[in-house]
């Protein structure tokens, strides 16, 4: 128990209670509903983490969309990341779907509950339970009629859905429409609970878990290649039940929601001490795991790959470059994951005998997401977008592929030259994928996780913009780079499995650093084909980290430093 | 030679039968006039293979021979059936009417007529399931136009080589030019299996037309392709030029074709062909040359 509302007469109608899982860092939160009489015909939970302290969120970290390293300790409260048309000054609010067991849309009486991911670890200085730091929790409720969509549905659907043991309420959808409309709001789930079910039963999932967000598919998808286990997760969303579905067309459902309203529910704060008191030994704010730091993803800043044995543009000196075959010469750059730069804490008082610790990490980009997705948070996280200049030569000169003193050294490498086995990457099922409402494209293989598509390290190309008057090629630009991290460890007999999202630091390298890289990541490769530790837990130096699977993971990457190093 | 001979006679008699008849000012016409019915037959043969005034190979322009021993078949590697029809609909002149041979399909229909109208071959363009062929273009006399049977669009991955451009856009090479020397022509277009990529020359400086051979200056044909790929990246290429030491700009370039009392000249910053008065006026204008050239092994 971490704390209960309930027989409060001071807090009428405030029958909140809540569990926590220590070994999840899950608090499920239920609340009995008294007063139906409320507006809107959705409703979700809305959870501000609160803004009197910058160093004490660290436990909830996981559950915003992107996960947030414990590098980061002080970061701004004052950003809306939740877009356009919701009035929020706080950094850190998000909305959470509960589960329900009315069929009916609109809040009704009765027990709902929805569930807090609070397992991101926090050090012990940053301890949350007797920081002072507060949880607000409200239920609020939206209206069809609020919600602007700026995208067009041109699609033709059909399916079923079939409730499971309990019937569930189309509103517990609510948080995956906000996700869609906000753009930002409900990748807020994680997959720990459907990964832990999976390794502690053993047996593939068949059940329909709350917490099947993004992240997880992805990020399990990652690891099934590797395991070449198969997760069942066909069906998976958040509410508990099944839809089958058929759809043709494209749906765009951009747009934002124009007014947000709150009801007539007795809303709570709740702090340390409202936990302590309710159990002195509770672990609730301590989480399980997290990075150290920001990954960092390499961008080459001296090397641009292409597909013809030579090439000219003309430099126009503002960052474009008339290159009028620009789609045939296939102009890319070099990016990487630097799978060393993944450094992980366990909660090692949860799990004082944590051992087997592996990581398997990637990286890559949802194509049709609109770009610029994770610009909020990369502005929180002040992280690096640098830009990957071609030429810093004059106006009106000519940039020829095979000139000497050239600030970027062209290298001629077929696109299709790069594949990664372990994706089961070919020339069929790879091609040439446009970012959404950007000027760059990716070559790669789509993968379709839960109606997202991602595609996993891909292949980066220079931007070309075209006017009816010219065709430009532009320079290099940082897309919205997503990493995947799957932990594995086991403790006291079993193996639990986590997986989160993270957005990475981009570094520019260039000459003998990049040199350095490769052998660093040849190295690499070795000690994870000998299953030796690539370092160790950073709480805890006498606990290694494997990476299992890096050695396949790496291969198209050093395939592609190879190329340029030689 | 025998063609320049031909033209420059030609030429002559057109000039000395009108300034005997026209003395006066007034008489002279328009010193130009927009061009706005071509030969179809001529228009279409010179962006498939340019002949000469006497039916000899000038250079073939799109297609390559793939069976050594056919050598009227022509291939030409596209991505798709999309760009198959893109490029078959850029070998007519903009006065030629292109119709659906059959509704709902990509199949067409084209009769090429001559200036009076009179129609002198039928061109079909059918799509085709058979890979890796897309499309196949066929005539129906098979005489009018020469040196090409049957035109086929296979795709581009099932070219029989690695063969790559030996020039990109950009790219200078030195070459000998109708009157200026040898001169840097600027590539405009890289080849592509089965679709030549063009050079092209601005004269140095600009000439008068009426004493000068046009045989070698730039077809119709090739001078609106070059205008249409010019137009996409226009300011490129003005540096192109500029760095070859030449200037592309919006005036107008003598080509290879005549409209009496005229010559024809194309303004390549919009593709607008208009002809100029020779007989009873004199203008001088920069010629254009352009040549085709293959992919390599």
């Amino acid at each position: 128990m971490a704390f209960s509302f309930l027989n409060r007469e001071s807090f009428d109608d405030c029958n909140y209670f809540a569990l926590y899982n220590r070994y999840l860092g899950i608090l499920r939160v239920f609340y009995y509903v008294t007063n139906s009489a409320t507006t809107g015909s959705e409703y979700s939970f809305e959870v501000d983490l609160g803004s009197t302290s910058k160093d004490n969120k660290f436990p909830f970290y996981h559950s915003l969309a992107y996960s947030i390293p414990l590098n980061h300790t002080s970061l701004s409260n004052t950003v809306n990341m939740l877009g356009k048309g919701i009035n929020s000054k706080f950094t850190f609010k998000s909305f959470f779907s509960p589960y329900i067991a009315m069929t009916s849309t609109a809040l009704s009486k009765g027990w709902t509950a929805f569930d807090i991911n609070a397992s991101a670890y926090s050090p012990a200085d940053k301890n949350w339970l007797t920081s002072g730091e507060q949880i607000h929790i409200a239920c609020r409720t939206i209206s069809e009629k609020s919600i602007t969509l700026n995208g067009t549905l041109s699609a033709n659907i059909s399916g079923k859905y079939s409730s499971a043991e309990h019937s569930a309420s189309a509103s517990s959808g609510v948080s995956s429409m906000l996700s869609t409309l906000g753009g930002i709001l409900g990748d807020v789930r994680n997959s720990s609970l459907a990964a832990i079910n999976k390794q502690v039963t053993g047996s593939p999932v068949d059940v329909y878990f709350y917490y099947a967000g993004v992240a997880c598919n992805v990020a399990s998808f990652a690891y099934d290649f590797l395991t070449q286990n198969k997760y069942a997760e066909n069906a998976t969303d958040s509410m508990p039940g099944k839809i089958e579905m058929s759809m043709t067309g494209d749906i765009d459902l951009s747009g934002y929601i124009t007014s947000f309203s709150s009801n007539l529910l007795t809303p709570i704060t709740l702090t340390g001490s409202t936990i302590l008191n309710t159990n002195k030994s509770s672990n609730f704010g301590k989480g399980v795991w997290n990075l150290a730091s920001d990954p960092v993803v390499y961008v080459v800043d001296d090397c641009i790959l292409g597909d013809v044995r030579r090439f000219s543009m003309t430099v126009n000196g503002d960052g474009t470059y008339g290159c009028t075959d620009a789609d045939d010469y296939h102009l890319r750059m070099v990016s990487f994951l630097d799978p060393t730069s993944i450094k992980l804490n366990i909660n090692t008082e949860i799990f004082p005998d944590v051992s087997d610790v592996t990581v398997t990490c990637n990286y890559g980009v949802y194509p049709d997401v609109k770009k610029g997705h994770t610009s909020k948070y990369v502005s929180l996280l002040s992280l690096d977008r640098p830009t990957v200049k071609i030429s810093d030569g004059q106006a009106n000169s000519v940039y020829k592929s095979g000139d000497a003193d050239n600030k970027l050294k062209y290298i001629q490498a077929s696109h299709t030259d790069f594949m990664s086995k372990v994706f089961e990457e070919t020339k069929d099922n790879c091609k040439l994928i446009k970012q959404k409402d950007a000027n760059y494209s990716y070559y790669g293989k789509l993968v379709n996780c839960e109606g997202k598509n991602f595609i996993m390290s891909p292949q980066l190309y220079f931007p070309i913009k075209k006017t009816e008057t010219s065709i430009l090629l532009c320079d290099g630009e940082m897309p919205d780079f997503v990493v995947l991290v799957n932990v594995s460890f086991k403790s006291d007999g079993r193996t639990y499995i986590f997986s989160q999202r993270f957005l990475p630091q981009i570094k520019l390298i260039k000459g003998n650093e990049v040199k350095t890289k490769y052998q660093d990541l040849v190295a690499y490769k070795t000690a994870s084909e000998s299953k030796s530790a690539i370092n160790s837990l950073q709480n805890k130096s006498s606990v290694g980290v494997k990476h299992p699977h890096g050695a396949a993971c790496i291969q198209k990457t050093l395939d592609i430093l190879k190329k340029i190093t030689e | 030679m025998k063609s320049i001979r031909f033209f420059t006679a030609f030429i002559a008699v057109i000039m000395f039968s009108f300034m005997t008849s026209c003395t006066k000012e007034e008489d002279k016409g328009p010193e130009q006039g927009d061009v706005t019915s071509f030969n179809q037959v001529k228009f279409f043969q010179n962006n498939i293979v340019q002949i000469d005034s006497l039916g000899n190979i000038v250079q073939r322009v799109n297609g390559t021979q793939l069976d050594p021993v056919n050598d009227t078949e022509l291939y030409i590697g596209v991505e798709n059936i999309e760009e198959a029809i893109e490029i078959f609909k850029s070998w007519f002149s903009p006065d030629t009417e292109i119709k659906a041979a059959v509704p709902s399909t990509a199949d067409m229909k084209v009769e090429l007529k001559d200036l009076n109208g009179k129609t002198q071959e039928t061109v079909y363009f059918k799509a085709v399931d058979k890979t890796p062929t897309l499309a196949e273009v066929s005539f129906e006399k098979g005489s009018v136009i020469k040196y090409v049977s049957k035109l086929i669009f296979i795709k581009e991955s099932a070219w029989p080589n690695n063969a790559q451009s030996p020039y990109y856009v950009g790219d200078f090479e030195t070459h000998d030019t109708y009157e200026d020397g040898k001169q840097k022509w600027v590539c405009i277009k890289k080849a592509e299996p089965g679709q030549n990529g063009l050079m092209m020359y601005i004269s140095s400086r600009s000439v008068s037309y009426g004493t000068k051979y046009i045989t070698e200056f730039a077809s119709p044909s090739l001078a609106k392709q070059a205008s249409s790929i010019l137009r996409k990246n226009w300011n490129s290429y003005v540096t192109y030029f500029q760095k070859a030491g030449r200037t592309l700009d919006g005036s107008y370039y003598w080509i290879n074709d005549t409209h009496f009392p005229g010559i024809y000249a194309i303004r390549l910053s919009d593709g607008d062909i208009d002809w100029f008065d020779i007989v009873f006026r004199d203008p001088y204008k920069h010629y254009i040359q352009i040549r085709t050239f293959g992919i390599v092994e």
